[in-house]
Order: C-alpha cells, then structure tokens, then sequence
C-alpha cells in the first residue's frame, strides 16, 4: 500500500470507526526525532546485567557489580572499577554521558517464550507475519519520501504491506554493487546514464499505462504505484549511496543519515544472547553493545545536521532491545532460560528521562500508568507489547490509531 | 524361503500389483469443479496465462511456438494444460518444489552447519556444502514429486536422499553405481526407517534444541511445516510465578498449570519423539571425524527425563511409538493433506495460508478433496491449481467493489529465482555451462549463484528471504529489487543481443524480426509487438502505445549509438518492465 492510498484507507476507516463510541486519542509526541536507530540483540538478553537489575531479590540470580545511580534511572555497571587505573566500562561510559536522554522501560508482557514470536511481539507489536514492525511503521509515516525511508544494515525485519518503504544494505555490503554496477565485475554490459534516463522513462510510461489496465484499484493498483515509487528511490539511491561506505557499522549509520538516505536503521549488536549455558557471557557481550552505541552516540555528536540544526544526535533516537529475557535463576547449567518479559532501552532526542514500569520479586511484570510509567498510584494496567509498539509511535510523533486503533499507546516514553 | 517359493510369491505379488494398477486405471476422477469465474473479476488471457504457469512452474517463460499452439489451439485452455503437464517433466520444476517448500520448512541456509567433510575440500565449493547439507528433506520431497509418488511417502519414505556430499556428512549409504546427484540412500546409523522428512538430518541441524527446551521447538517446527499449524500462535499468558529455569517446577507447571497444560499436552508428546538426535555444536574443523554422528538409537528414551510425556500425536499413542509410526499418523491426518495443498496453492496463487483459510475455503476444500482422490498425487493438484479460476486472477474491472479489489492478488512478484531462472533460459544457460549467457555465479572456493544467496548476493534486496532475519518472500518491489532487476536484466540482455546475432532468425529466440542492421520502423515495431507477447504474454498491435513507447526507446538509443546497442537497451529495458517484476 502507497502512503496515499493508505492514508485514503485508514481515513475511511477511522470514519467507520467513528461511528462507534472511542477512547480519546493521547497526545503524540510534540518533539519527535527525525532519525531511529534500532539495535537488535539476537537471542534474548538478560535484563539484569544493565538495564533492569535486581541487587538483594531473593528470587533472581544477580551478576556481581554495582548500581549506577542516574538520579531518574538506574543501571547495573557489572564490572566496576578494582583500581583507579582500571578503565571504566563502556557501559558506564555510556550511561554517564548520555543517562539523562535516556528511558528504560520494563516489564513488557510478550506472552511467550518463542524466539520467533517474542521477536515479532516485541518489534511489531504483534505476531502473524503481515504487520509491519516499529521501525518500518515510523519511516512508512514519517519517511516515506526518503529514497530507502528504513534501512536495514543487518537484523530482522518485518515490513508488512510496506515493504517499498525497506531496504537492505547486505551481508557484505553488497549494496554497493547496485549503487555503482562497475562495482561488479561480473556484469559485462552496463548501460550508461543517458541510457538511464532513457530506460527510466519507458518503465515510467509503461506502469502508469498498466495501473489504468490492470491495476485500476486495490491490491494491483498498490503494487504498480510500489514500482513506480520505487524507480524513483532506487535512482535517488544511486545518486546519494555512492558517498557511502555501505561496510562499516558505526560509519554508515553517520552517513546513511548524512546524506538523508533513510529515517530508520536497523543494525544487529554484537554478541548471541541465548545463553542456556554460560550466563555470564553476557557481561562483556553487553559491555561491546554499549562500545559500540557509546561510540554511534559520539559520532551523531559530532556531525553537524545541515536539515534540522545543531548536531546529529540532537535529532536522533535510539532503541535497543532483544526478543525476550531471561529467567530469573540461573539453571543447572550456570545459564538461564526464555523469560517473557520484555525490556528496552529508549534513548536520544524527544525520550522521556524516566524509567517507565518495573518487575518485582521473580522479575515479574508490574502494572503500570501508561502516561507516566508509575508503577504506584492510578489506572495501572499490565503493559502489552501492542502497548509498547504504539507507544514507540507516539514517541516518534506518529499517531498509533492508525496502527493499533483502541490500543492505548505507552506515552511515559516522552514528556 | 526357498527359491522357488521366493519366485512364487514374486509373481503373486505381481499379479496383484497388475491388478491393482489396472483397477486404478480404470477408475475415472473427475475433479469436481471449480467455482465459475465471476463477472467482478478480470482474467488473464490465455497467452498470459500460459506464461504464469510456465514462469510457476519451471521458472522460464514460453517460446513463441508454445505461445503460437495456444493460440492456434481450439480449446487454448487444454493446450495450456498440456504444457502444465509437460512443465512438471522439466528439471527446473524440481527446483520450484523445493521452494515451494522451504517457505514452510526454512532449511536452506546459505552456510553448511557443520564445514564440508575434508575429502571433499578444494573439490567441491561452498555452495555446494551449504545446498547439500541444508536441503535434505527439500530435496526428498522434490524426489516424491518427480516420480510421482504419493505425497504421504514424505513422512512414510523408507528411505532418504542424498548425493556424494551429503552421503559424506553423515553416516548414509548411497549408491555408487548410478551416477551424481540426489539418489534414494539409507542411514546407517540405526534411525527408524520409514520416517521420510522426519529422519531428515538437516532439519534438526536448523532447528536445533536445548537442554531446557527438551525438544518442544522441532515439534512445533514440524506441526507448523506440515500441518500448517503453529502452537506458537497461540496466546499465551505464560505464568511467571514460575521459575522457567528449574527444570523440576517447568516439568510440573506443564502437567498441572492451567495456563501451560493446554499446548503442552498436545506438543510434548510429539516433542518426545526426536530424543534421539544429537547435534554437535560448535565442533571445531579439526576436532571431528567424518561421517558425523548425528543420531544414537540409546538416546530415543531422554523422552522420560525430558518431557514426561510418552511420545505420541495428538492423543494418540500407537504401540511402539517412533518417527516412523509418526510418519504414519501424519500421513493418514486430514491436517497434512490439507495443509499441502494450502502451501501449493499459496505460492502459486501469491495468497497467503492466512487468507486461504479466512477467503477461499470453498477451493481449497475442492482442491484436497481433488488431492485425496488422485492418492495424494502432487502433480495432479499443481496441475488443477493452476488450471482453476483463482490462479487466473488478473485484477479488478469496471464491476469489481473496492472491498474485493484489495483481495485480488492479480500480480505476483517475480522471484529472484525465477529472475535468475529465465535470464538463465533466454541467454542459452539454464545449465550454468554456457559462459556466453547470463549468469552471476562466484568462482570457486564460494560457487554461491548471487540470486540465491545473501552472504555475497542479492536474493533477499531482490524480495527473497534468508530464512533467519527474513523468513517469507516479499510480494512488492523496492529501491533495491528495482536496482538489482535492471542491473541483471541489462546484462543479460547484453550478453543474449550478441548470441542472438550471431545466429541465422530461424535460430533465434527472441529477436526473429529483424538483423543487426535492421532500421525500418516497421520492422523494428513488429519486432517490439513479437517481445510484447514472448516477455508478457500479451498480444497488442504496432500501433499500440507499448510499442510506440519501446520504439521511441529504441530509435532514441540507436540515433546515439548504433542498432545493436540500442537492442541492448530495449530488450534490458522490456526484461525489467513493470510486467518483469510481477506477472
């Protein structure tokens, strides 16, 4: 579906639906990002070891280490300092210098224990395989007229009907091959670019002639109007992508956005997170997720934003979070299993610095007031991960009804 | 048994097996038929329907004179069914099986999980490590196809495939006097036999288990390959009073907790059955032996400490219960049969499972009970899909409502295998042995073909999937499908305008109309009306504006360059139309 044809549906059906009595629609965001950046971490986290840790509970397995105080916030630093000369970890590192952009959110209702289900809980708001995920929704609405509105470096994905709207980079940055045939050498026949411009205007012709004949409305006509979007997309890729080094990590998320090729990225973090065995893996892995966003949160820093002023960071967004969990306890074999429950770290421009809902004794999920992440006091509700979902649009100045209708969206994550 | 005895009883069982097949000869099926096309509905012509079969089924599209037979045909309908018919003899279609069914099994993966055996290194590539060990069950599946067995033998095979890779991975006899390639083979290693799929190595190597998830993901992984079902879907409310990490209280909590016991009951059972696997990870190059161990029949009872649950399918328990009584139970469940026609008819029809079940019960009712009558014959039912109304969808009319429109698939996105398939086809390569035609293959160590990788290649970018970060196919184009179309298409069009030319017309497959220095419009437009109809199936006159639009292309580049170059332009430029990309 084209953003205009989308928009025409989603009228028509919030028309319908306001012939049924609603729920008032919160309030989006005012100050949203202009970029997102979403770090997957592959085989579910355990929560504990920085962003939800549980010192002195009776009935969860705590690492070693110290609690970090962020006066709003507060983080485990799993390996603190024994000397003076010691270096600090990345992950105080982090939180130190970036702390009170951030929001922690915790105790996600992801009703499984499935890698594959929790993931698509988790990103999507949903399961079934056709709802498209955070990211894709927010560059869908916010980015569409970007040449990849969401770019995927590495990690999953769940495009949905928008599928025009995505992007992938490649495994080894093949992307680059596409941007500049003479990249590959395998091809032998390259057209040049007045022969470009040539072939562009037949396809062009011979679309919009196919969207009369054939694709006059529905599906058809959406798939025709994804190809002709896409033509377009695809020679601004061209254009912009060849400034780009498609290979790095750090670097071409600084570039992606320089060039404004895309709103949102998706970047896979370092490390495998089902740890049945060897728990205590998860430290260092943990501590190089945080190298690696202490240095992307630098660099945004000090690149300057020529579209929306001041520096990058200042109109960035970052969420990082996993599947699922892990159990409370560790398990006979120093590991720990799928837990439910899910936790984020929602940090950058437009965040709420708060830490919204908690988990208590056995890491269980507590209710929470949606508005302002309390977990004491008024209209708490148990979070779902649709809750979550919508929550990220509204944080993104998304409206979420067009999403997820009645579902009320997680506003605590931005004032 | 003597024998004589032995010849005796040989030739009863002959007689009875003559007997049998003359029964089933004589016994007329007639499909029942499908529901009438409706008036709301638009259709594809013949000729474009010819095309969408040919590019389903074998990944290539017609040639003129297949083309010409339908439309010269007195009922282009039956010609049109000959050549379905005829398409599934084509090695291609076996291919096409394969995909068709690693969108439920999602095996494929473009690494090998273990590194190829070391008799084998320097002689065979990477790719071929990764096709050979990932793609056992695709492969047997393929195999009951292609000779038209019954399509129950998947889970009933007493028997697996493999060919010299593959044999030499795991402990597997296969036989050395019948040449290269996927041969019927047997486990040495005490696996139940007659378990087909289910005793598949490769799909334990992809869906692997740990200590605490005893098993339960595989079964969920096979309920949902081949019954179409998914416990996972499932909402479930999972009780975090408990300490999912004891294995004692999660053995408990799944016997007695409310919120657990109702898919338990049914998934640990059919869980039980896979105890005894093992699949060794992490085993360095150097620290293992060849053939792998990969099943101990000593194992079969981790059951008792692992779920608690005798194994079983779905409340039913048979004596002496293996993979192999489980191959029987799911051969004679309703839920598999049905579930195989719903993903043949999903992906040749572009509709999801999803939507098969809320939008087009009726059909699929009529197409299982099609499957049931022919004894469970694959081709039968590929050949009544793709014969049936529902899959000559071409889109809305004047008379469609907009609440229909959404619904009608009429344009399915072509793969990148199918991409890759017909530039194959038309550039004179569909073996890979032609260095002439199209072709992005890696040289060896890798060997991986660019379209159906995605270490290297462009299979996902071009709407493919990986089956880990992207695990179905993508029904609309991108920025980088667009890109990846045209830079294939371009090439391979470069490459065909050369060879094409080098032959006399009657030779030709496509540019039969003119010669290199050919320059009339007339000639030229009549060429561009004969690729209308090879590349889209569509017949439109040489005043039509799609010629007038490719002339002009034409015209323009040649006027820059010269005629053959401008065929290179314009033929790329057809081969990556909109009517490329979805067909």
């Amino acid at each position: 579906m084209n953003r205009r044809s989308f928009l025409k549906t989603s009228a028509a059906t919030a028309a319908v639906a306001g012939l049924a009595p609603r729920t008032a629609r919160a309030a989006v965001n005012a100050n949203p990002a202009k970029r997102f950046v979403f770090m997957n971490l592959g085989g579910g986290w355990d929560s504990t070891y920085v962003v939800d840790p549980k010192p002195g509970f009776a009935t969860v397995s705590q690492a070693p280490g110290e609690m970090l105080d962020y006066g709003n916030i507060q983080v485990w630093d799993w390996r603190p300092k024994v000397l003076p000369t010691d270096p600090d970890t990345f992950v105080k590192q982090f939180f130190d210098a970036y702390a009170s952009q951030a929001a922690i959110v915790k105790g996600i209702n992801l009703r499984s224990v499935s890698h594959d289900i929790c993931a698509q809980r988790i990103y999507t708001g949903r399961q079934g395989g056709t709802s498209p995920d955070i990211a894709t929704m927010i560059a869908f609405s916010k980015g569409f007229d970007l040449p990849v509105p969401y770019m995927i470096l590495n990690g999953p994905a769940w495009a949905g009907p928008y599928g025009a709207a995505v992007g992938r980079v490649g495994e080894t940055g093949q992307l680059t091959q596409l941007i500049d045939p003479l990249n590959a050498p395998y091809v032998s026949f390259r057209p040049t670019a007045p022969d470009e411009v040539d072939i562009e205007t037949f396809h062009r012709a011979t679309a919009l002639r196919q969207q009369v004949t054939r694709g006059s409305t529905g599906f058809n006509r959406n798939r025709i109007q994804d190809f002709l979007d896409s033509l377009d997309r695809g020679d601004r890729l061209r254009d912009l992508g060849k400034s780009i080094n498609f290979g790095g990590t750090v670097q071409t998320v600084v570039e992606i956005f320089r060039y404004n090729l895309s709103m949102c990225v998706m970047m896979q973090g370092p490390g495998g997170y089902d740890t049945h065995g060897g728990n205590i893996a998860q430290g260092p892995m943990q501590d190089s997720v945080f190298q690696q966003l202490f240095a992307l949160f630098q660099a945004l820093e000090a690149e300057p934003d020529p579209v929306n002023g001041g520096n990058m960071l200042e109109h960035t967004c970052l969420m990082l979070t996993s599947e699922m969990t892990r159990t409370p306890m560790l398990n006979g074999g120093a590991g720990k299993d799928h837990w439910p429950v899910g936790a984020v770290l929602v940090c950058g421009a437009g965040v709420a610095n708060r830490q919204v809902g908690e988990t208590g004794e056995g890491q269980v999920a507590m209710p929470l007031n949606l508005t302002t992440g309390a977990v004491a006091g008024q209209d708490l509700i148990s979070m779902s991960s649709e809750m979550f979902a919508a929550g990220m649009l509204s944080l993104a100045g998304v409206e979420s009804y067009d999403f997820f209708q009645l579902t009320p969206p997680l506003t605590a994550l931005h004032y | 048994m003597t024998t004589n005895a032995k010849k005796i009883a040989f030739g009863l069982l002959s007689l009875l097996l003559v007997a049998a097949c003359a029964e089933k000869k004589e016994k007329e099926i007639t499909p029942r038929d499908p529901e009438a096309p409706r008036a709301d509905i638009a259709y594809l012509t013949d000729v474009q329907h010819l095309v969408r079969v040919s590019l389903d089924l074998r990944g290539a599209r017609p040639t003129l004179a297949e083309i010409e037979a339908v439309e010269n045909a007195s009922d282009p309908q039956k010609k049109i069914r000959e050549y379905a018919v005829k398409y599934m003899e084509d090695a291609r279609f076996r291919e096409r099986v394969k995909e068709i069914w690693n969108e439920g099994f999602l095996v494929r993966q473009d690494r090998p999980y273990f590194p190829g055996p070391p008799q084998l290194l320097g002689l065979v590539n990477e790719d071929d490590f990764a096709r050979s060990a990932t793609q056992e069950p695709l492969e047997l599946i393929a195999h009951v196809v292609m000779n038209d067995r019954p399509f129950t033998e998947i889970v009933t095979a007493e028997y697996t495939v493999a060919n010299e890779t593959l044999a030499a991975y795991f402990d597997i006899t296969r036989p050395t006097d019948q040449g290269r390639g996927w041969l019927e083979s047997e486990y040495t290693d005490g696996r139940p036999v007659g378990a087909g799929i289910l005793a598949s190595t490769s799909f334990y190597t992809r869906w692997t288990t740990t200590d605490s998830n005893q098993n339960r993901g595989r079964a969920n992984a096979w309920t949902r390959a081949l019954l179409c079902y998914d416990f996972f879907t499932r909402d479930i409310i999972v009780d975090t009073n408990i300490n999912l990490a004891d294995p004692n209280v999660v053995n408990n909590a799944v016997r007695t907790n409310p919120s657990c016991v109702g898919c338990h009951q049914s998934l640990d059972p059919l869980a039980s059955h896979f105890f005894g696997y093992f699949i060794p990870e992490d085993v360095g190059e150097g620290d293992r032996s060849y053939p792998i161990k990969t099943y101990s029949a000593d194992l079969e009872p981790r059951w008792q400490q692992g779920t608690g649950r005798d194994p079983g399918y779905f409340g039913t328990y048979a004596g002496d219960p293996n993979l192999a009584t489980m191959g029987e139970q799911i051969a004679a469940d309703p839920g598999f049969s049905n579930c195989a026609v719903k993903r043949f008819a999903s992906v040749l029809t572009g509709v999801s499972v999803k939507e098969l079940d809320i939008d087009h019960l009726v059909e699929i009712d009529r197409l299982h009970d099609w499957f049931l009558e022919t004894d469970y014959d694959a081709k039968r039912l590929i050949e009544e899909i793709v014969m049936s109304p529902d899959y000559r969808i071409a889109g809305p009319n004047a008379l469609t409502s907009l609440e229909l429109s959404d619904k009608l698939h009429g344009l399915k996105l072509l793969s990148p295998e199918a991409l890759n398939r017909s530039l194959r086809d038309i550039t004179g390569n569909k073996k890979g042995d032609n260095p002439a035609g199209f072709g992005w293959e890696m040289e060896s160590p890798l060997g991986y073909d660019l379209f159906e990788n995605d270490i290297y290649g462009f299979r996902m970018m071009a709407g493919g999937y990986d089956g880990n970060f992207s695990t179905a196919p993508a029904h609309t184009v991108n920025a980088t499908h667009i890109l990846t179309l045209r830079m294939a298409s371009a090439d391979a069009s470069g490459k065909m305008v050369d060879v094409e030319f080098a032959k006399s017309r009657s030779n030709r497959r496509l540019l039969t109309e003119v010669d290199s220095d050919t320059t009339s419009e007339a000639e030229i437009k009549e060429q561009i009306v004969v690729l209308n109809k090879l590349l889209y199936g569509e017949v439109v006159a040489v005043t039509h504006a799609d010629v007038t639009d490719a002339y002009t292309l034409w015209s323009t580049v040649a006027a820059r360059q010269d005629p053959v170059y401008a065929w290179k332009i314009t033929l790329g430029a057809m081969l990556s139309d909109v009517r490329v990309a979805f067909y």
